[in-house]
């Protein structure tokens, strides 16, 4: 791992500045993976402690353990914390760790673009955060449905840390969809063509495309927003004769994409995980891809299924109906081809193939529950329960199944250490249960006509008992995460050696050394099948069974390859942390544009506007003009 | 601007260069967020509760002027990417300034423009059609001017002897920038100056 | 081995728990409950369908996860040193059948649904409903009746009076942010939206009863606690209810009563409740000519018992009962506030 030494004394050895500073300047994907990664789970932690405040409230019909302001504050905060910070956080830790080496090129397209959409990243997520300083962190609900978030209804800075928050995770997306499209589009190893490549790797293009396309929705929304709020507009104000619901339409039209570029990424790591357990190809690679292919674009017309209630009338409710359903379908037939993928394979049950089967499990309840919604008359009295929360914690926070098989299938390579399995089952075995424990009644509760959204519910209304179940039931999922925790700790510390193949794998990223190399591979290879490795290894049909022994890392040792060839690395530099800075700023001060009175600055507000813009431009300056190195 | 490439090797899968591929990307999703603006224009249209109304403020000819203006910009950038892919850096200097200067009238117009709606009444607070229309154009032309700076900013560079024929890749990239924010003036003229109200 | 199966089984179990849970709610769990026994007919065609769902679900539930734990089970066995499994790479067929098998399947689903869609939104007597108008505000319901007097509006809040049988169509508006109109027992839910969009819903009460009502959009602050109560009451009842409206209350003369009607004036509780018959005419709050007759206190909150305690714990502190709504904390004095219970409670 190059780091940056400084001279310090007579010594030589990097300091402990040296290191940081090297941190702050990287570009390499696996560094901003890793610092992707740490920040996820950091937020993985504090949105769990959220919800964790929102059962121990709930687990009493009455109580007074948090107030209603606090309350609704906590459960906005829980879900953009888990949407926007952690399953994005994920899968951008994902998209750096593996997609540059499942396809067998040395970074992404852009190594600082790269830099800056982490650290825009890392500060929206403080700026998203920030309110709670002030004790006014937003509380209008994770989509923040207008007029609620204007001035009138909210006077208070909760809902500007939520438009600015979101505004500059909104840019780090962007520039990272716009990254890793342009990667996997042109620095694929020679012979790779699009149908070669891994499906998570194309589930990461997918995903890429939709955040290229569907963010700038959100932005133009938030923008409105904001404009309602500090300059007077009337994007929102029904006095004017504005339409609230126009906030809603754009929203989803962001909204129904996001939810896929949440879980297109974690069914990739479901279609990495299972072939690779089962030691059998993925069933049906072709129907897996245009699945996802088909998903991608039809998600764009079905937005208004979460607009049932709001009276757009029953043609519209209709049609949308009929889309939202035929989205079911190519989501159905990946969970058939996954079970096929299983059929008649050889099933080795590591802690990354019982977290994607649970994946499987969860997600298709969620997906049943997920089709009940899509039927609109259900979906007047569904919608708004307790129904549809049992419903997108099944289909969402079941992405964490997948979240943790990713990372128990990856982190050998990165760490050269394996997770210990004995924790790593126990870890399982308490998230699983205690994830069905807590969001299995709740489908019940929204039956029997539990609303959502609510800080307290009276008793007798038959809600009592599951309610305390499910605040029970949570702590088993704290309690695996702990786990986990200990885990990783000890997996660092003392674990079993990886090498660079410890699962028999498939992909390219199997071949190269554990913890990768600087440059990733020292000859970019050559690709002739899907599932490359294993080609190589057992030929493509699987003619030579042949010991796992004989299989060792290719890349650095191929012949005619002369030594001393000198592999060019992107130089460090400190433009993209300057120019997310510069933006974070600028978008703080917008924030403190508000009154005084609501603890803004008021019009001083604007120097920060113009010193982050400053520097902005000056970071931006420096970025274009910097030597190619 | 210079460019700078991410690894070694200058191959590529597709053989499109990585910095067009970004921007075709980067324009794709600039779409969205004008498609939005227009669509929330268009949801308006015709609902503010109180004037002024665009048929009271509108001053047809004055825009097709500014409007035609804005196109010859496009014009002069082609020829300023024409000009560097022929090697000559002096033609080059001149279509940049022209287009930059092009695209300056253009901004200038509007603020002209828009000085005399605000005193007709027409402000961001007073109705719908204020609001979505200042915030519209407003965005767009928000993307000239950066484009007008990333014009003066490769003529500067040229200046400086930093811009060559070797770099032409980078003034035809900025040139898709700015037939983009063309094009999009294009719609908006038609959709909010020109369709019947 | 055997500590796998069992580990499976568990696995199986805790999947199968809820469905089986689910199958069967035949009794009413609560007053929300939907998918127990309802009370209008919008509420029955949903209701309908849900269980026509919950039953298809678990049939495809118990199809998917049982072929997953058939493979769970059945392939968890070592091949040995050397052997690889069939590398199956795909069969077209197969999967062109398990694309159309479940489009057949959304089909069943989405048709048969499409008439309960149009029927929700076009009530069945559109000539002889009884119309009411709704208005939202935050966190209180204000319901009016534009038809029933002659040339009167009655302006009730918080409990919506229907007469059997009859279909209410009722017109939504908002006067602050968007809330819902829910009350499961009867129909489905439907926006209302603040500005130009107002939205109808049309229900009926099949039976009588004093149905819950939700608000059911998230609108800030005490949306948890925004209730209402919907009391479907005979025919002739409803007509008697009408006419009691549309003669105010009387002033009560002497006693605690008459103390409390005076200190509503002079405690400012006329700024904003409006009392027909009487010099209070405020607009702010909720209409309390007729609160001694409701159910509930606060929007659904406290129970309205004919001691008055309910009464009593909101006017002493209505923000320790709902913390940030708009009706302050006035500081009166344990005396007063029992003089002013007893006057509400004369309102019928």
């Amino acid at each position: 791992m190059a780091t940056v030494g400084r001279a310090v004394g007579v010594t030589p050895r990097p300091g402990f500045w040296g290191y940081l500073w090297s941190w702050l300047t990287t570009v390499d994907h696996k560094r901003i993976g890793i610092m992707y990664g740490v920040t996820t789970l950091a937020y993985l932690l504090w949105g769990g402690l959220e919800a964790l405040l929102i059962r121990l409230q709930l687990s009493r019909p009455e109580n007074t353990f948090l107030d209603p302001n606090t309350y609704n504050q906590v459960f906005t905060m829980h879900g953009l914390t888990m949407i926007f910070l952690v399953v994005m956080g994920f899968n951008s830790t994902l998209f750096n760790l593996v997609v540059p080496l499942q396809i067998g090129a040395r970074d992404v397209a852009y190594p600082r673009l790269n830099a800056f959409s982490y650290w825009m990243f890392l500060f929206g997520s403080v700026l998203l955060n920030l309110g709670w300083l002030w004790g006014q962190a937003p509380d209008v609900g994770w989509f923040g449905y207008a007029p609620l978030t204007g001035v009138k209804a909210d006077p208070g800075l909760g809902p500007d840390f939520y438009v600015m928050g979101l505004q500059a995770l909104g840019i780090s997306s962007v520039a990272a969809g716009l990254n890793f499209v342009a990667t996997i589009i042109n620095h694929r190893a020679p012979g790779m063509s699009l149908f070669k490549m891994p499906v998570f790797t194309w589930m990461a293009l997918l995903t890429s495309f939709l955040m290229i396309f569907a963010l700038p929705v959100l932005a133009i929304a938030l923008i409105e927003v904001m404009f309602d709020r500090l300059f007077g507009t009337n994007f929102f104000n029904p006095d004017a004769g504005a339409n609230p619901l126009l906030w809603q339409h754009l929203f989803w039209i962001f909204g129904h994409p996001e939810v896929y570029i949440l879980v297109l990424p974690a069914m990739g790591v479901i279609s990495e995980v299972l072939p690779v357990f089962s030691r059998k190809p993925l069933f049906g690679y072709s129907f897996v891809v245009l699945s996802g292919v088909f998903i991608a674009f039809l998600s764009y017309g079905v937005w208004a299924h979460h607009m049932f209630a709001v009276g757009l009338g029953p043609v519209a409710n209709t049609v949308f109906g009929i889309t939202t359903m035929l989205i079911g379908i190519p989501t159905g037939v990946k969970i058939f081809n996954w079970l096929a993928t299983l059929w008649r394979g050889e099933l080795r049950f590591k802690t990354p193939m019982l977290f994607a089967l649970a994946f499987i499990a969860v997600f298709t309840l969620g997906g049943i529950s997920g089709v009940m919604h899509a039927t609109v008359p259900s979906n007047y009295q569904q919608t708004d329960t307790y129904f549809v929360v049992a419903h997108f914690h099944y289909v969402v926070a079941g992405i964490v199944f997948a979240v943790f098989a990713g990372i128990y299938y990856w982190w050998p390579k990165y760490t050269n250490r394996l997770l210990d399995e004995g924790l790593g089952k126990l870890h399982f075995w308490l998230f699983f249960l205690g994830f069905n424990l807590t969001f299995g009644p709740m489908h019940l509760l929204g039956l029997w006509g539990m609303p959502r959204r609510q800080y307290t519910y009276p008793a007798g209304l038959g809600w009592d008992f599951w309610n305390a179940f499910e605040s029970a039931s949570a702590l088993l999922m704290a309690l695996g995460t702990l786990v986990f925790l200990v885990n990783a700790v000890k997996s660092l510390r003392s674990g079993v050696m990886a090498g660079a193949d410890p699962w028999d794998g498939r992909t390219l990223e199997w071949t190269i050394p554990s913890p990768p190399p600087a440059y990733n591979f020292a000859e970019i290879p050559a690709v002739s099948h899907r599932d490359e490795f294993w080609a190589r290894k057992y030929g493509p049909h699987g003619e030579r069974a042949q010991a796992r022994a004989a299989s060792r890392p290719l890349s650095g040792h191929n012949p005619g390859d002369g030594h001393g060839v000198h592999i060019h690395l992107p130089n460090p530099s400190y433009y993209p942390l300057i120019v997310a800075f510069g933006i974070a700023l600028g978008m703080f001060g917008a924030v403190m544009l508000r009154p005084v009175e609501v603890g803004g600055l008021g019009p001083l507000g604007w120097a920060l506007v113009g010193f982050g813009a400053l520097i902005t431009v000056f970071g931006s300056y420096g970025w274009s003009f910097e030597p190619a190195g | 601007m210079a460019h700078v490439h991410g690894a070694a090797e200058h191959y590529t899968s597709t053989g499109i260069h990585p910095s067009k591929l970004l921007m075709w990307l980067f324009l794709g999703s600039d779409c969205f967020f004008f498609g939005s603006l227009i669509a929330t224009y268009q949801a308006y249209r015709g609902q503010s509760l109180v004037g002024p109304h665009p048929h009271e403020v509108f001053n047809i000819p004055y825009t097709s002027i500014s409007a035609f203006v804005l196109l010859m910009s496009s014009l002069t950038m082609a020829l300023a990417v024409n000009s560097i892919r022929l090697g000559n850096m002096r033609a080059t200097r001149i279509w940049l300034l022209l287009t930059a200067m092009l695209g300056s009238i253009f901004v200038g117009g509007q603020v002209f423009e828009f000085t005399t709606f605000v005193h007709k009444g027409l402000t961001l607070e007073v109705n719908l059609f204020g609001t979505t229309f200042f915030v519209l154009t407003g965005f767009h032309g928000t993307h000239v001017t950066v484009g007008i700076i990333i014009l003066l900013s490769l003529l500067m560079a040229s200046l400086l002897g930093r811009l060559t024929p070797r770099q032409a890749l980078t003034v035809e990239v900025a040139g898709l920038y700015w037939h983009f924010v063309d094009i999009v003036w294009v719609v908006i003229f038609t959709v909010v100056y020109l369709l019947p109200y | 081995m055997l500590r796998r199966s069992k580990g499976f089984a568990g696995l199986g179990l805790t999947l199968l728990g809820p469905s089986l849970l689910l199958a069967g709610c035949v009794q009413s769990v609560g007053p929300m409950d939907w998918v127990g026994p309802v009370a209008g007919d919008q509420a029955e065609a949903q209701r309908w369908v849900t269980w026509y769902l919950i039953y298809l679900g678990a049939a495809v539930f118990v199809f998917v996860e049982g072929w997953l734990l058939y493979n769970i089970i059945k392939f968890r066995r070592p091949l040995g040193p050397g052997r690889l499994p069939p590398q199956i790479h795909g069969h077209p067929t197969v999967e062109v059948l398990w694309t159309v098998i479940p489009t057949l399947i959304v089909a069943a689903i989405a048709v048969p649904s499409v008439p309960a869609i149009f029927s929700f939104a076009q009530p069945p007597d559109e000539a002889g409903g009884l119309r009411v108008e709704v208005l939202a505000h935050q966190w209180w319901w204000e319901f009016r009746y534009p038809e029933v007097g002659p040339g009167k509006t009655i302006t009730v809040a918080n409990e919506l009076v229907i007469p059997v049988g009859r279909t209410v169509i009722a017109t939504l508006s908002s006067a602050d942010v968007i809330h819902s109109f829910w009350v499961p027992k009867l129909a489905g839910k439907v926006d209302v939206i603040p500005g130009r969009q107002k939205n109808r819903i049309w229900f009926n009460a099949r039976e009588p009863g004093e149905y819950y009502g939700w608000c059911a959009e998230f609108c800030g602050t005490q949306h948890a606690q925004m209730r209402f109560r919907v009391k479907a009451v005979p025919a002739a009842e409803f007509e008697a209810w009408v006419r009691a409206r549309l003669s105010p209350p009387p002033e009560p003369e002497e006693g605690l009563a008459r103390r409390g009607f005076e200190l509503f004036g002079a405690r400012g509780c006329g700024g904003c409740h409006t009392i027909e018959g009487t010099p209070y005419q405020g607009k702010v709050g909720p209409n309390l000519t007729n609160i001694g007759g409701r159910s509930t206190v606060g929007a659904g909150v406290l129970e309205n018992d004919p001691e008055g305690r309910g009464l009593f714990r909101w006017v002493k502190n209505p923000q320790a009962v709902k913390p940030g709504n708009k009706m302050p904390y006035l500081g009166l004095s344990d005396e007063d506030v029992l003089a002013i219970v007893a006057y509400l409670k004369t309102l019928r």
